[in-house]
Parts: structure tokens; sequence; C-alpha cells
């Protein structure tokens, strides 16, 4: 569920970044870091709230499906289904935050 | 192209000496100019028949996003523009023949100033700067779609809320990834689209970083690769983004003054009263935008090869959209 790319990869290119680019060398490791710190937690329990709903898939199923549906109207309706994905999917997005931006957090009660 | 090689730079002088009908023309240097993760610029400094030369040159990166308009209707759109003494670098040639330096490009003249958002966002709020920049994005909506020079831009969209999410729509399917946050947003913004208003040229990425300051006053606006017809209220929508504040949230005039003075200049200048709720929908838009355009960029990595921390790490930038996305949509 985290967005690619992932840890590896942009420590990989930080290596290779020449020294100009310090600040997004910077960047990346920041991320690297706060990435192994949080682990795979917060995605887990958005998948295990995605399975009440879809059955016993993986993540990029469960995203594809609750995707699909959302296309296709199925939580147009303000209930406390449509309520809860809202919470769930800004959870999502509030956790890869907290990775790669979490100033970006700050004020909007996720931080 | 090697900026800053003497073959180079031997070759854009020949170029430049060509197209002016200059007897002699020299590039004593060449220099990559940071900004912009589109198009790579270049600042060119010599001679030309004895007077000092001092250009930007503009082409395209190793890779495309493959959108937007290309370097010789950008440059046309310009000259328009600078004739129409709207505040845009002054052009000076195109140069399709990848002969010359490899890649297309043009060349403008140097404008005054900084495009780097670190040091404004730092300063002190300035709502001057605010004000004087919604005057500046009014004079560009005081372009409407009649003008025969700008008919590469195409007829301007009977409902652009609807073209637009029909657009991203399109992109986003060609991403091919599940992205949930996107699809609640598109449902959203298709269930709350707004009556359409008339046409105006939209910049399309009127923000901070895409305008030159010198000494607290805007002298230009650049980057218009995204230039289209479309609703004056996508560029107000863009430039008040949270994406777009560069760490100043509370800014919310593109993260370096007050919304308030930015609408205020910008109402006073074009004459429209502006409608909060229609800007409200537009900067849902733009975070549905820019959320397109980060994956692209970050696809130009990942599936292109291109290997830049820079295009890899606006990949991460997605979830600032998505969080948007879902916040500004709150009481649909």
């Amino acid at each position: 569920m985290r967005d690619p790319p992932e840890a590896a990869q942009l420590l990989a290119l930080a290596d290779a970044s020449p020294a100009a680019e310090w600040h997004l060398v910077r960047r990346a490791r920041d991320i690297a870091v706060r990435e192994q710190g949080f682990g795979m937690t917060a995605y887990d329990a958005v998948a295990a709230e995605l399975r009440l709903l879809y059955g016993p898939l993986d993540g990029a199923r469960l995203l594809r499906r609750l995707a699909a549906d959302l296309r296709a109207g199925r939580f147009d309706a303000p209930d406390p289904v449509r309520a809860r994905l809202r919470h769930l999917l800004l959870a999502l997005a509030a956790q890869k935050l907290r990775e790669s931006n979490p100033d970006f957090l700050t004020g909007t009660g996720f931080a | 192209m090697n900026a800053g090689d003497g073959e180079t730079r031997r070759r854009l002088a020949g170029v430049i000496a060509r197209a002016t009908g200059a007897t002699a023309a020299t590039i004593v240097a060449m220099e990559p100019v940071a900004g912009g993760a589109v198009r790579r610029h270049s600042r060119l400094m010599g001679d030309i028949d004895g007077a000092s030369l001092d250009l930007v040159l503009r082409t395209g990166g190793e890779t495309a996003l493959g959108l937007g308009l290309d370097l010789a209707d950008e440059f046309t759109l310009l000259r328009f523009l600078h004739g129409e003494r709207l505040a845009v670098p002054e052009p000076i040639l195109y140069c399709g023949d990848p002969a010359a330096i490899g890649a297309p490009f043009h060349l403008t003249r140097t404008v005054a100033g900084s495009a780097d958002p670190t040091p404004l966002v730092a300063a002190a709020a300035d709502d001057g700067l605010a004000e004087r920049l919604g005057r500046m994005l009014a004079s560009i909506h005081g372009i409407v779609p009649s003008p025969a020079a700008l008919a590469f831009l195409g007829p301007p969209p009977a409902d652009p809320a609807r073209e637009r999410l029909a657009e991203f729509r399109r992109l986003l399917d060609a991403v091919d990834e599940a992205r949930p946050a996107a699809e609640w947003g598109m449902r959203a913004l298709l269930l709350r689209a707004p009556p359409p208003a008339s046409a105006v040229l939209c910049h399309g990425d009127f923000r901070t970083g895409n305008y030159l300051v010198a000494a607290g006053r805007p002298t230009a606006v650049l980057d218009w690769e995204f230039a289209q017809w479309g609703d004056p209220d996508e560029d107000l929508g863009w430039f008040c983004s949270r994406c777009w504040r560069f760490g100043a949230y509370d800014r919310e005039a593109g993260g370096i003054g007050t919304r308030a003075a930015f609408e205020r200049g910008y109402a006073a200048a074009s004459g429209r009263r502006l409608d909060p709720e229609r800007v409200h929908y537009w900067e849902a838009m733009a975070a549905l935008k820019w959320l397109v355009i980060a994956l692209l960029q970050r696809n130009r990595f990942l599936v292109q090869g291109e290997r830049s921390l820079d295009l890899a790490l606006t990949g991460r930038r997605a979830a600032e959209c998505e969080f948007e996305l879902l916040r500004l949509t709150e009481l649909w």
C-alpha cells in the first residue's frame, strides 16, 4: 500500500546523486529512516479493515476493488460505510505523509 | 547537449548569429539554472556584435512527461503574450533543428529576479506581493479565445471541469495502479462540477516557483507549457493549493501571503466577483491535477528509466494530493 519508489530505491539514487542535490539526498534518507521506524503496522490495519468488506485479498487487490467500487458510485450514499471509508483513506494518506512529508500534516489534525 | 562545453556554446552562438543577422556572437558562459522539473534551463552569457548577451535556454529533459505544449508552441505563445505586453520573458528564437545542440530549444531574454521559492516562503508574509500576483494573473485571464495566433491551443472547452476530469481519468487509467483516494476525488468532482464559465487563457501552472521576483515585485511569469483555455478559477485554485505553499502552509496564497490579498488583487484587476465555492472546487481539482502530474513525473524514473532522485521523490508527493482531495471534498 506504500507508494513506490520505496526506501531502497530512493537510497540507491541518493548514493549516486551529485553533491549539489544534498537537499534531495537528505529528504530521501529521512524518508528511509521514517519508513523503517513505522514498519507496516498502519498499512496492515487499513488492509484488515478492507478485508471486512472484500474478504481475504492482498493489499493491491483490496485497493483495486475499492477503487472500482468508488468509481462505480457504490459508496455515494451518505451513510456510515462511506464515512468509515473516507476515514480509512485519510488514515492511509496520512500514514504515507508521516513517512514522506510529515510537515504537510501540520494543523490538519493528523500530525 | 553538454551544458557549457565549448562545442555546444560555439553552435549556439552560430544559431543566434544566423537568426538575428548578427556578424558575430560569442557565448562565454553557459550555466545550468535550477528549477523546472519538466524542462531544463541554462543561462547563456556572452556578446553579440559587441553588445552583451544574456539569455535563458529552455529545452526538454532526458525523458518526456507526455503532457502540455511542445517548445515550438510554447515559444509562439510567449511571442504572442510579449506582444500583448504581458509580463513574460522576451522570446528571442526557437530552434527545432536537433543538429544544433541535440534537442529543440528556445531562447528568451533574461529577466531580473529569482523564482526560487525557498527565500520567498522563508521571508515575512508579503500581502503586497500576493496582491500584485493576483493582478498579474488577471492580466493573463484577459486573453480570451479569439486570436488566430493561438489556434494551436485548440478550441476552448465547452465544460472545462468535465473535460479536465475526463483528461485526468484517461491519464490515471494509463498509469494503471489502484488509487482509491483519486477515485473518491474524481467522483466528488464529477458530482459537484460547477456550471461552465467563459473560457480564458489559463497559465496552467501559475504558482510560487514559476514567477520571478525582484525587490519584492513580480517581474515575469515563467513555464507556460501547461497553458490552455479553461475556467479562470482553475488558476486561482492551483495558486492557493496547499501542495504549492512550500511548507508555509498557513499562507494560503502560494506560501507567500493571504488568500484575501491575492484575491483582492485579482478581483480588482479582472472586475470579476469571485465565488469562494468555485475557487474551492478548483482547488480540489488542483490536487487531482498535481496527483496526475506527480505520478507521470515519477514514471519518468520508474518506467522510462531516467535516473533522477528528484523525479523519484516527486512520486512520494502523491500522498499530499490524495490527502488534500479527501480533505477538500469532506463536506460534499
